[in-house]
């Protein structure tokens, strides 16, 4: 018995100690749950104690912090959303960038906020916006020009085009014309791009040896593609396939390679006209027959919907010769396949045809002006020759500008890799990528249609004519 | 009512009072968290324009066109039949095999019976995430773990996620190797919970094993039938992970559930109240289920002598 009496008063002067701790977390929690509505992202702390009043007042803050800002002669703070749209420790390489333009600039501090996947970065970006609480430059989709533009939250560069940073040798001519397709929009710039690229077909050396293709000539055509996929093929006894000739995947929501197939059959599903689609063309449907002829006549593509991020371990384990996907996953690529890969241009079918990818940087609409000019210093920096040419090297993405080409960083790199230079050169053929009025929405349809046919649910006719049904009805309010 | 008057000044304070401060900061968190949102859904998907809605008292127009939309649009009307499919393609196999395996490892099993519970509840403890990302890879085509059974077996490949046909089965499967452990445990608790004495008796009376489970064990055991299965039901319904690990909807929308849809509907097309509307849907459904549950099936039973055994 004394021993549990023990026992309790043991329990008794641990709990009063914790008792009080359990209380003050309690509250502690409700504070700053509470706060939450005003208080839900860092920028918003670093706006209240701007204000230099309200930043002692402000409960989430702490001493520390509020004098560590009025010691430092408060730099302009900016928020900076970035996704990542590509395997690879991009976010990491980022936050090293940013890291060096804040030891760079001591009078501005950007806050570089990792946002996720491409479509998370969008989510987020239309919430801050709904919440009234918007970053201040964000990387997004050259894709999502037209849905920032209806929804009033960029503004364009051509004003601040006067006020340059001789030694950041910023020159909007000097961007490749490919990549301001996308970002432009009524004779005004709205996007700068950054992280661009175009679809390159990658293929497997040593598929073409064993088969006696000559490695060195890759398939320039749509016929040339099919007959050397066939070639290239390998099946067991039993016929099974080990080796399929071609993986074009296009899933989820992605159209892109299908854009692409539109563009080489000779007329893009988007005309560069927010408020059209043209998907029931006699060309889209080609491209699409093409397509699902591949795996149904020729038989060289495995059946249905292929998966974007398998597709490329596919071309790695050696399951399939050929690859369309983007020149962002080269540097994986190259790591992990056992064989000596090839690179080359999307075969042609009347001409050679890409759409271009990946995001721009836009400064957000209704900031102060000083944000603004820091935010257009570092949207500056980060195209600077010299960085947009390592950002290109560390990633994939291809150079957006002829002066990162020239430097002397790329040309040694694409000394060492040839492969990285094919989407550079791709580019004069390249195209608008589909950017429309509530552009998810449509895409979406787009990509129905495809994955219905493929999965042979639907003809083509049937899918790509409802689809155009479909699209006009929800375009039909932007079409003037 | 008139205790209210009958009591004493102090008793109050205790009898009424007190107990709603204890219950003040969880009722507080049920309002700001659930409920008030409940209420702006409703509001939101019932106003005829998508403006701020954020003030309570803003001016507004009632309509149902949000609900006509979603009601004309196959993308959306094939979202709920999809959900309902998946949600009694997983309910109906996990019970059924969480019960006979409840069964087995609380009676039969004779060896490592913990390393058998282990293993089964196990799934349950990983993140839905991690699980979505080891089915990715056993279903992946070539040398996922499922083309080399299949490859062994002497069979082709079926590709699950890559065809509609399948690819919601496909994660049919994976939930309910995911779910199993985790209702088999409320079995086993059902289980021991019945009387000894019970089963002494049925045996004394010359009851084999079938016939203690059909008499005796099943009967008893109602009570957490009908919680399991409201469980396993709800469950069903809401589920949305691994559609973004594994199919985004895809292929041709074959599973493209009801939760995945209304959040490309909300953050994507960029239409809170079309997505409202379809919450508000979904909403119904699950209050139907917990309705079903709570007066229905749980009062018909209540009535039963057996099952007070059990609570």
């Amino acid at each position: 018995m004394k021993t549990i009496i023990k026992g309790g008063e043991k329990l008794k002067t641990i709990w009063t100690p914790f008792r009080t701790v359990f209380v003050l977390s309690l509250f502690l929690m409700v504070f700053v749950l509470s706060g939450c509505g005003q208080n839900t992202s860092p920028k918003e702390n670093v706006t209240s104690s701007k204000q230099n009043d309200t930043a002692s007042n402000s409960s989430t803050s702490t001493s520390q912090q509020t004098s560590e800002m009025k010691t430092t002669a408060s730099p302009v703070q900016l928020t900076f959303y970035y996704p990542v749209g590509v395997t690879g420790p991009l976010s990491e390489i980022m936050q090293k960038m940013v890291q060096q333009f804040n030891d760079e600039h001591p009078n501005i501090q950007v806050k570089a906020v990792f946002t996720g996947s491409y479509n998370d970065n969008t989510a987020k970006i239309i919430t801050s916006l709904k919440g009234g609480n918007p970053p201040d430059v964000v990387i997004s989709l050259s894709q999502d020009l037209t849905m920032l533009l209806d929804l009033d939250a960029i503004q364009p560069f051509d004003e601040l085009f006067a006020s340059k940073d001789p030694a950041l040798q910023f020159d909007e001519s000097d961007f490749f014309p490919a990549f301001m397709l996308n970002s432009s929009r009524d004779g005004k710039i709205w996007g700068i791009p950054f992280q661009r690229s175009t679809p390159v077909m990658y293929y497997n050396k040593e598929a073409f040896k064993e088969a006696n293709l000559d490695p060195q000539k890759p398939p320039e055509t749509w016929d040339e593609l099919v007959k050397m996929a066939s070639q290239t093929m390998v099946k067991d006894k039993a016929g099974k396939v080990q080796r399929w000739g071609v993986e074009i995947p296009i899933s989820g929501t992605s159209t892109w390679l299908f854009e692409a197939l539109a563009i080489e059959a000779g007329k893009d599903i988007y005309n560069g006209n927010p408020a059209a689609i043209e998907l029931d063309t006699p060309e889209s449907k080609h491209a699409m027959q093409w397509l699902i002829d591949l795996s149904k006549k020729y038989k060289v593509m495995p059946e249905g919907v292929i998966d974007w991020s398998a597709a490329s371990t596919d071309f790695t384990s050696g399951a399939t010769t050929f690859l369309y996907h983007s020149p962002g996953s080269l540097s994986a690529i190259m790591k992990q396949a056992p064989f000596e890969v090839g690179v080359a241009f999307l075969p042609k079918d009347k001409q050679y045809g890409v759409p271009t990818g990946g995001g721009n940087l836009y400064i957000m609409k209704g900031i102060p002006e000083e944000r603004r000019q820091a935010a257009w210093t570092f949207v500056q920096w980060m195209v600077a020759p010299d960085r947009a040419a390592q950002w290109s090297i560390d990633t994939g993405y291809v150079p957006v500008r002829k002066a990162a080409e020239q430097t002397k960083l790329w040309q040694d790199y694409i000394a060492g890799r040839p492969q990285a230079q094919i989407a550079l050169e791709q580019l004069p053929y390249a195209q608008a990528e589909l950017d429309t009025h509530k552009r998810s929405e449509v895409q979406k349809m787009v990509a129905d249609a495809i994955q219905a046919v493929l999965s042979g649910s639907q003809s083509i006719d049937d899918a790509f004519n409802n689809a155009q049904k479909q699209i006009d009805q929800v375009l039909k309010p932007y079409q003037k | 009512m008139m205790t209210l008057f009958r009591l004493r000044p102090g008793e109050h304070y205790k009898k009424f009072f007190l107990p709603y401060l204890l219950i003040a900061p969880g009722l507080f968190f049920i309002l700001a968290f659930t409920v008030y949102p409940l209420f702006q859904i409703i509001r939101m998907s019932l106003n005829a324009s998508t403006e701020d809605m954020s003030y309570p008292f803003h001016p507004w127009t009632t309509t149902f066109e949000h609900y006509q939309a979603i009601f004309n649009d196959p993308v959306y009307v094939d979202s709920i039949f999809t959900t309902i499919k998946f949600m009694i393609y997983t309910t109906l196999p996990t019970v059924l095999i969480s019960f006979v395996l409840a069964i087995w490892l609380s009676r039969g099993v004779r060896y490592l019976k913990t390393f058998h519970q282990m293993s089964y509840v196990y799934p349950m403890i990983l993140p839905a995430v991690s699980v979505a990302s080891i089915w990715l890879f056993i279903y992946t085509p070539h040398y996922g773990l499922f083309a080399h059974i299949t490859d062994i077996l002497g069979m082709n490949d079926p590709t699950m996620l890559r065809r509609p046909e399948t690819a919601l089965k496909a994660l049919v499967i994976m939930e309910i190797w995911r779910q199993v452990g985790y209702f088999t445990l409320f079995f086993i608790a059902g289980l021991s919970a019945i009387p000894q004495e019970v089963e002494e008796a049925a045996a004394l009376d010359g009851a084999g094993r079938l016939k203690t489970l059909w008499y005796i064990q099943l009967p008893l055991m109602w009570p957490t039938w009908i919680f399991v299965m409201t469980v396993a039901l709800l469950h069903g319904l809401q589920t949305v992970d691994p559609i973004f690990i594994m199919t985004q909807g895809g292929p041709s929308n074959a599973t493209n559930l009801m939760l995945y849809q209304m959040y490309q509907t909300a953050f994507f097309y960029n239409d809170p109240a079309k997505s409202s509307a379809f919450a508000t849907i979904f909403l119904l459904m699950t209050s139907f289920i917990a309705i079903f549950q709570v007066y229905g099936l749980d009062r018909l039973w209540r009535s039963d002598e057996g099952s007070h055994a059990n609570r």
